[in-house]
């Protein structure tokens, strides 16, 4: 009996000792592509490293990523998780989880940056698509994944933030819950007021920043929470529409204000949010826009004038986030389908690094050539999150500047039928360490701007980090 | 480092026990266990395991002071200056900056709050370094003439981050002399796997949903989630502590080093004083031997005594107001149910129990919160008094998540898995059993190990599972 005590011992103890093995002499991945990140590469052993604790911290991490048959422990993951977030019974399918990360503090970008056009710019190196790329191009971008690695998923937020000292730092690391009911994946924003306050003095301090003759638009939208999530997720502290109310009360009476918030729920009936992505359709976009022609004076242009086409099978941003749950099956299996309207003027576009407007990338205002190699279609819509985007048209008419996060993607393709030039800027792409300035004021006069439109989602007017990078356009950042 | 770790489970783990079932000495098994015990604790605290070594090094040497001024009138004096030292290390590490806030406030002076990230187990490690001390003192133990053995009953690593609080009289004859049994060395493996499923598998994700439970805003809970996020609390508690003694009872097990146990299912308690000799027994007793005895214990000044003790025990949880509260709320129910033992015992049993588990949950709401504000904020709303009402559909949905866990929480704190674990480990000491059947139960575990170690693990790499939106290179 003692044998075969000391034999099971025996089993067990070489068992771990094997996979031990095994996790330090097998090749290390270096990508995850379900989870869509780099993973944490071996650190490095110094005396400083170890003493101040960063070496053991680090290592941990990396031991933990390129865990042998990761990827199928993961697997096994997820149908563990169907015991610790049981959907319900029969054909429910309900999931609720914090995700706590900074969805928005950075955007993605349709368009591969040509190499050769400039060697210095860091910053549009970073933009280089994931999705595009091929196993040579893995290779050329290998100083940039390097510094991607070091970001830990966790200190994304606290790195994208500016400084230790910002006031609001604990506030902006926001964190988001996103549910899963049936076959629809939402995100549930959180509001501080204090923070919505600071969205519409920095809507203010843009106005104030522009000539006296710029027209300051204002549109708030809510997203899909705020119509399909069960009661308690779209009132009380989730009400989109306090928050929305709340931010344009607080604006000054010179902005004016779209109300996006009605034009939407009037069509909620329709397909104007994705379920698998955090965004709306185009459809959706389409009536924002219809709401935003009202208050600008101008006529909208009938949708049936559009010339449409479609993208099937998109599985967004709520199928990433929600992937290691077996809810997210449903989002997998019920992919959306994205429909475009193409401009139905001659349009050019352009874009840029930075406010130079130099080495122009040529991209289309709605692609209708996306592979089936990118997943996320919402890519067609200006090509993405880029630094600075022009659109020339054939218009004759007044020019526009556009902030916006990617909520403000799908709805810029509509104003072209109305501005001989729209110039979209993404405010999370300058004055921060590492990327160029921009002194908004100075730009938009030189540009001869007439209408500035300032487009933002709900998690954006929440989002301290976010309000300061607009401030820091016109020179009021508090740091 | 901590066990519920990869890196614990597949590299330090294996390599310990490889080493150690290597070396044949008793002295080589030692160092083995020291240097791996000393890794152990300085990959978490390069730096902290100075601190560790010097604190050992204190009590070692005063030991042997102690030894040499045995009967003197100077032994008084160097018990003293040694406790003293035990203190101001704890005072130093843990306290330092508590103590300059509320002097501060009190006081009224403007000293600079020193910021000392506390090292990692210091409180229980200081406590077993002195009750060493105490215990040399009062001639219950011989001096220990070896700093590493003595280190290496400070620092082993079973018990040095999270207890038990191992005493040195128990240790002190298995320092030199161990003999493990192999069915005792394997059980003592399954108790490790036991605690790790206990803590990876429960605590773990009890403490996520209680979290999201009690951390919101205010305006937000409700009543419902409020209890119910305690209640997970509780739980995830329970399971983590309890499951870091089982690990660490099991590992001792495995190295020849026999643990008195400190769990001993508190949930199932009918009163608040039964709830204290089932939950971190090695604590309670510490106090009742160092502290409550020695004041005088129930023969004189009672009250003042169990006021004592726990003020103290409160405090040693952290260095915050709410824990002494939360020890001081105990004072009082103990000091109650004292009094009222004749009518309390006319209760029912069951209704009992449900009373001590209320007393119990409000008793961890008072341990969770170390805000004072978000504390009475959190109470209002358990009682109706504030937040958005009983319940909403955020609340179930998390209920409807949660449920298969609650269900197995619940059975894994009555005594159904430890009767069925007897079953199975009676034949552990019962010889009459057929050998085909030992082989038959040793087997069962041997795969239940297995499976057990297999689910954490999925666990455990999937906690590491980040995905990530925009992937930019």
């Amino acid at each position: 009996m003692k044998k075969i005590y000391c034999a099971l011992f025996a089993i067990l103890c070489l068992s771990l000792l094997c996979v031990g093995f095994i996790s330090l002499v097998d090749q290390d991945k270096t990508v995850s592509l379900a989870e869509n990140r780099n993973l944490s590469k071996r650190p490095e052993l110094t005396l400083s490293s170890w003493l101040d604790g960063s070496f053991s911290t680090k290592f941990d991490t990396y031991y933990s990523d390129t865990f042998p048959f990761r990827d199928t422990l993961l697997g096994y993951n997820k149908q563990l998780n169907r015991f610790y977030y049981y959907g319900g019974s029969g054909d429910d399918n309900v999931l609720t989880i914090d995700y706590q990360g900074g969805a928005e503090q950075g955007g993605e970008a349709l368009n591969k940056v040509d190499p050769s056009a400039s060697d210095s710019q860091i910053e549009q190196e970073e933009k280089t698509d994931s999705k595009q790329e091929t196993s040579s191009e893995t290779e050329t971008s290998q100083p940039d994944s390097e510094s991607n690695a070091q970001k830990e998923p966790e200190d994304t937020t606290s790195s994208t933030v500016p400084e230790r000292e910002y006031p609001d730092e604990s506030e902006a690391t926001a964190i988001n819950t996103i549910i899963i009911v049936g076959d629809n994946a939402m995100d549930i924003p959180t509001a501080t007021y204090e923070i919505i306050d600071k969205y519409a003095e920095s809507v203010d301090n843009l106005a104030d920043a522009m000539d006296s003759h710029v027209r300051t638009f204002s549109l708030v939208t809510p997203n899909s929470g705020q119509f399909y999530s069960p009661e308690s997720f779209h009132t009380g502290l989730h009400d989109q529409k306090a928050m929305i109310d709340a931010c344009y009360d607080h604006m000054s009476e010179g902005i004016y204000k779209v109300d996006v918030y009605s034009a939407l729920e009037q069509h909620q009936d329709e397909y104007i949010f994705f379920r698998t992505d955090h965004h709306w359709t185009a459809l959706g976009a389409y009536y924002a826009y219809e709401a935003f022609c009202e208050t600008a004076g101008f006529t909208p242009v009938a949708l049936s004038e559009f010339e449409t086409g479609t993208y099937e099978n998109f599985v967004g941003s709520m199928y990433t986030y929600t992937s290691a749950y077996p809810q997210s099956d449903a989002l997998l299996e019920n992919p959306d389908t994205v429909t475009y309207y193409l401009p139905k003027v001659e349009t050019s576009a352009k874009y840029y690094a930075d406010a130079t407007l130099t080495n122009g990338i040529p991209i289309s205002v709605v692609s209708t050539a996306i592979g089936e190699n990118v997943s996320n279609k919402y890519l067609c819509f200006i090509s993405g999150d880029t630094p600075i985007c022009v659109i020339d048209t054939d218009v004759e008419g007044p020019t526009c500047l556009v902030l916006k996060e990617s909520y403000g993607n799908a709805f810029v393709p509509f104003l072209t039928s109305h501005y001989s030039k729209i110039i979209v800027v993404d405010p999370r792409e300058f004055n921060q360490e590492g990327k160029p300035d921009l002194d908004l004021a100075a730009f938009a006069a030189e540009q001869g701007v007439d209408d500035l439109l300032v487009i933002n989602y709900p998690f954006m007017i929440n989002n301290a980090s976010y309000i300061e990078w607009l401030n820091r356009l016109v020179g009021k950042g508090e740091r | 480092m901590v066990f519920s770790s990869l890196i614990f489970l597949y590299l330090f783990l294996p390599l310990v026990i490889l080493f150690y079932f290597a070396c044949h000495s008793i002295n080589a098994k030692n160092w083995v266990l020291l240097i791996f015990s000393l890794f152990f604790y300085a990959w978490g605290e390069p730096v902290y395991v100075l601190v560790l070594m010097l604190s050992a090094a204190i009590n070692y040497g005063c030991g042997r002071l102690l030894g040499i001024l045995r009967n003197s009138r100077l032994s008084k004096p160097t018990l003293v200056l040694t406790v003293g030292l035990n203190l101001a290390i704890l005072a130093v590490f843990k306290y330092a900056g508590f103590l300059v806030e509320n002097m501060n406030h009190i006081l009224g002076l403007q000293l600079a709050v020193p910021t000392i990230t506390m090292p990692i187990g210091i409180s229980f490690y200081t406590f077993q370094a002195l009750s060493y001390t105490i215990d040399v003192y009062r001639g219950h133990v011989k001096v220990q003439k070896s700093y590493r053995d003595f280190l290496l009953y400070v620092t082993l690593f079973p018990q040095l981050i999270a207890g038990p609080i191992v005493r040195y009289s128990e240790i002190e004859p298995q320092l030199r002399h161990r003999v493990p049994s192999w069915e005792g060395i394997f059980y003592g493996f399954t108790r490790f796997c036991l605690g790790l499923g206990k803590k990876v598998l429960l605590a773990n994700y009890c403490g996520k949903a209680a979290s999201r439970l009690l951390d919101g805003s205010l305006e937000a809970m409700t009543t419902g989630g409020t209890w119910f996020g305690i209640l997970l609390f509780a739980f995830e508690i329970y399971f983590d502590f309890s499951g870091y003694s089982d690990m660490a009872i099991g590992l001792g097990k495995v190295f020849g080093f026999k643990y008195a146990e400190n769990f001993n299912l508190p949930y199932i308690s009918r009163s608040i004083s039964e709830f204290w000799r089932r939950w971190h027994i090695s604590l309670s007793s510490f106090f009742r031997d160092y502290v409550y005895i020695p004041l005088g214990g129930n023969r004189r000044h009672q009250i003042f005594n169990l006021f004592v003790v726990w003020f103290l025990t409160g405090l040693w949880h952290g260095a915050s107001w709410n824990f002494v509260l939360w020890g001081l709320y105990f004072f009082l129910l103990i000091a109650l149910e004292k009094k009222l033992r004749v009518p309390l015992k006319r209760i029912p049993a069951i209704f009992r129990w449900a009373m001590t588990s209320v007393l119990l949950l409000i008793g961890w709401t008072l341990f969770y919160y170390t805000d004072f504000q978000k504390l009475l904020g959190a109470l209002q709303v358990m009682f109706g008094l504030a937040g958005s009402g009983a319940s909403n559909g955020q609340l179930h949905m998390l209920f409807v998540n949660n449920i298969p866990l609650l269900l197995v929480c619940i059975v894994a704190s009555t005594p159904i898995p430890r009767l069925l674990w007897l079953g199975i480990n009676s034949l552990d000491v019962d010889k009459e059993v057929p050998m085909a059947k030992q082989v038959f139960y040793a087997l069962c575990v041997f795969f239940f190990d297995f499976g057990l170690l297999a689910v954490c693990t999925i666990s455990l790499v999937g906690s590491g599972y980040n995905p990530f939106l925009y992937f930019r290179f």
